[in-house]
């Protein structure tokens, strides 16, 4: 199994064995499944209570990519109006951030006295 | 084994695409069944070349190749006229990868253009790309990779362009057509510059002849920016979702190799060019910096996006990152004893997910592709439920998605592991960035997942149905490396990676075996 290691200098890494492992947790945890009640079928299952509406059908119930991780992006809401003003689509703008790594290139390498 | 080993597979492998490609208008007319076989037999041949050249270099060390002559000048001097190649185990094992996907981009594409219109032009581009790509990966000279450069450039221009959607690709193609011309003219501005000071334009004449002064760090600056320009460092980046995005799946497949190739440029050019006289630090810790900001702005302006196609390509900029991170702490480490085994293997680490980028994120714009190609639609929030449809496409998403987001035991975690490793030794910040970005990243192929794959059937994708077969070959083809990859990656390290690593921190052997 060894000559399978993908050696760095900090550690050993091998897929082999994270399978092996990968296996037994799949079959452990195959066996606590064995272990629910058989006779429960999600048929059985009530409808959902929505505060009294009614159900929307399932295919109206979808989320949408945009809904994901809205937490996230309204609490990082100053980050993204400075990236997105930065993301302009104009060309002017793409050339501008070219010319200032040139220019931050040049203050630091010839600036600089070591590369 | 001897420095250097004349063989004729390097030509070869530019001049039949590059022929083919001219000649494809010719095969166009005789139908679209017969163009298809064609450029699949000249790709074929093309890859079976590379393979050729890499086992060749490995076995018996660099290939070096010249054609041309000396050209009479009035003052009775001869001017010599030539094309110079110096193919290294890094050379030739990027070059193999690129046309791997160039081909499996082209055969994934019959089947995705088949009835937008004659493409002939299409498969005359793609065969030019497949030449300068190669071109580029093997020259030793800095005036071809200008020259190769823009050979792939310009094809992917017209690439990119070709689908004539709405006027988005149209502006995309014309976005990337200004940033390259600009970028060319930077970087031939820098080879101007040594050219004048040392009149050679070998890189190993040039290395070898480097007395690293105010000129020579002038064209450093040129040459290092237009190459950041071109392969989608932050903040130079923002062309990379126009190119990506816009373009049809299979030329976004292609853009990636086009990009990575400038990666590749610049690594060349850090290492071969300037590498002896380099103190390492400044240049290793800008290449980092640029690098941790590539990954961070590339993976939270991805989390924003709605379209699939600019979400992915927003990932692409961010996985750039690792790779600019490994290489350039390794530039760090390598000039620090103490550290040094670090640094190799950082740059081995590095050099891994450049081939690991290509092969998963090609994947990924395919399953892209796949989705776009059978519901018409771009936009992440009117897709839904198609795991059910396309289950071909969802196992391929997965590993895909796993593998970018270095999930074990896909590919992308073996670099991953590698840079993480190694990076670590140099500051604990950069891997903790690099392992947040990783987080990012798997929360966004999440989200790309439950948006396009899982929820209720959408009516109006009843039905769809899977792919073609072409399609699916070659996404099964890009799956199935992706896995041996992970499962293996100590063979494809300790084969393909390692001598691509010592070729690139041994300048003095790559100046040996050209000159």
């Amino acid at each position: 199994m060894l000559y399978m290691d993908l050696v760095t200098p900090g550690g050993v890494w091998n897929p082999i064995v994270f399978i092996v492992f990968l296996a037994i947790v799949g079959f452990i945890s195959y066996l606590i499944y064995q272990l629910g009640e058989e006779d429960v079928s999600p048929a059985q299952g009530s409808k959902p209570f929505l505060s009294g509406n009614p159900e929307i059908s399932k295919e109206a119930h979808r989320m949408s990519g945009s809904n994901l991780y809205w937490g996230l992006l309204e609490s990082m809401e100053k980050y993204y109006k400075l990236m997105k003003k930065m993301h302009s689509g104009l060309i002017n703008d793409y050339i501008f951030w070219f010319l200032l790594v040139i220019v931050a290139l040049f203050l630091i390498l010839i600036g600089g006295s070591k590369i | 084994m001897s420095a250097s080993v004349p063989t004729n597979y390097p030509i070869f492998a530019i001049i039949i695409p590059l022929i083919a490609g001219f000649a494809a208008p010719i095969i166009g007319v005789f139908g679209s069944k017969i163009r298809n076989i064609y450029v699949t037999v000249v790709l074929g041949i093309q890859l079976i070349l590379t393979g050729l050249v890499l086992n060749t270099v490995l076995s018996e060390g660099i290939i070096s190749y010249a054609i041309g002559h000396g050209v009479p000048v009035p003052s009775g001097l001869e001017v010599p006229v030539r094309v110079v190649f110096e193919v290294d185990a890094i050379g030739a094992f990027f070059g193999l990868f690129a046309i791997l996907s160039i081909f499996l981009a082209s055969i994934y594409s019959f089947s995705y253009l088949e009835g937008k219109g004659n493409l002939t032009g299409f498969y005359t581009l793609v065969l030019v790309m497949a030449a300068g790509s190669i071109g580029f990966a093997y020259t030793g000279d800095l005036f071809n990779l200008f020259v190769f450069l823009e050979v792939t450039s310009i094809s992917a221009v017209g690439l990119v362009a070709y689908p004539k959607r709405d006027g988005l690709s149209a502006e995309a193609a014309f976005k990337f057509l200004v940033i390259s011309v600009l970028g060319g003219l930077v970087y031939l501005f820098g080879v101007g510059i040594l050219y004048g000071q040392y009149d050679v334009l070998s890189i190993a004449a040039v290395a070898e002849r480097m007395q690293f002064g105010i000129a020579d760090k002038l064209a450093l600056i040129s040459i290092f920016s237009a190459l950041a320009m071109k392969l989608g460092s932050v903040p130079m980046h923002m062309w990379v979702p126009d190119a990506y995005g816009e373009s049809p799946a299979p030329v976004s497949m292609m853009m990636v190799v086009i990009s990575q190739l400038s990666l590749y440029g610049l690594v060349r050019i850090s290492f071969s060019l300037y590498g002896l006289n380099l103190d390492g630090t400044t240049l290793g810790w800008i290449i980092v910096v640029l690098g941790l900001l590539t990954m961070f702005v590339g993976v939270t302006m991805a989390l924003i996006q709605k379209k699939l196609k600019r979400l992915m390509a927003y990932c692409a900029i961010s996985q750039i990152g690792y790779i600019l991170l490994g290489v350039g702490a390794g530039l760090i480490a390598l000039k620090t004893g103490a550290i040094a085994e670090y640094g190799l293997k950082a740059i081995e680490g590095g050099l891994f997910h450049m081939v690991n980028d290509v092969i998963y994120m090609g994947l990924l714009f395919l399953t892209a592709g796949a989705l776009i190609y059978k519901t018409k639609e771009r936009s992440l929030n009117e897709l839904g439920g198609l795991a059910r449809e396309m289950p071909v496409t969802v196992i391929a998403f997965i590993v895909g998605a796993g593998a970018i987001s270095g999930i074990p035991p896909f590919n992308g975690f073996a670099s991953k592991f590698l840079i993480y490793e190694s990076v670590y030794k140099i500051n604990p910040f950069l891997t903790a960035v690099a392992m947040l970005v990783s987080v990012m990243t798997l929360a966004i192929f999440v989200k790309v997942f439950q948006s396009a794959f899982l929820g209720p059937e959408i009516t109006e994708y009843k039905g769809v149905g899977e792919v073609p077969t072409k399609m699916k070959i070659s996404m099964v083809i890009l799956s199935v490396l992706i896995i041996l990859f992970g499962l293996f990656p100590n063979l494809i390290v300790n084969e393909f990676v390692e001598p691509a690593a010592m070729a690139l921190v041994d300048q003095a052997k790559y100046i040996g075996g050209m000159l």
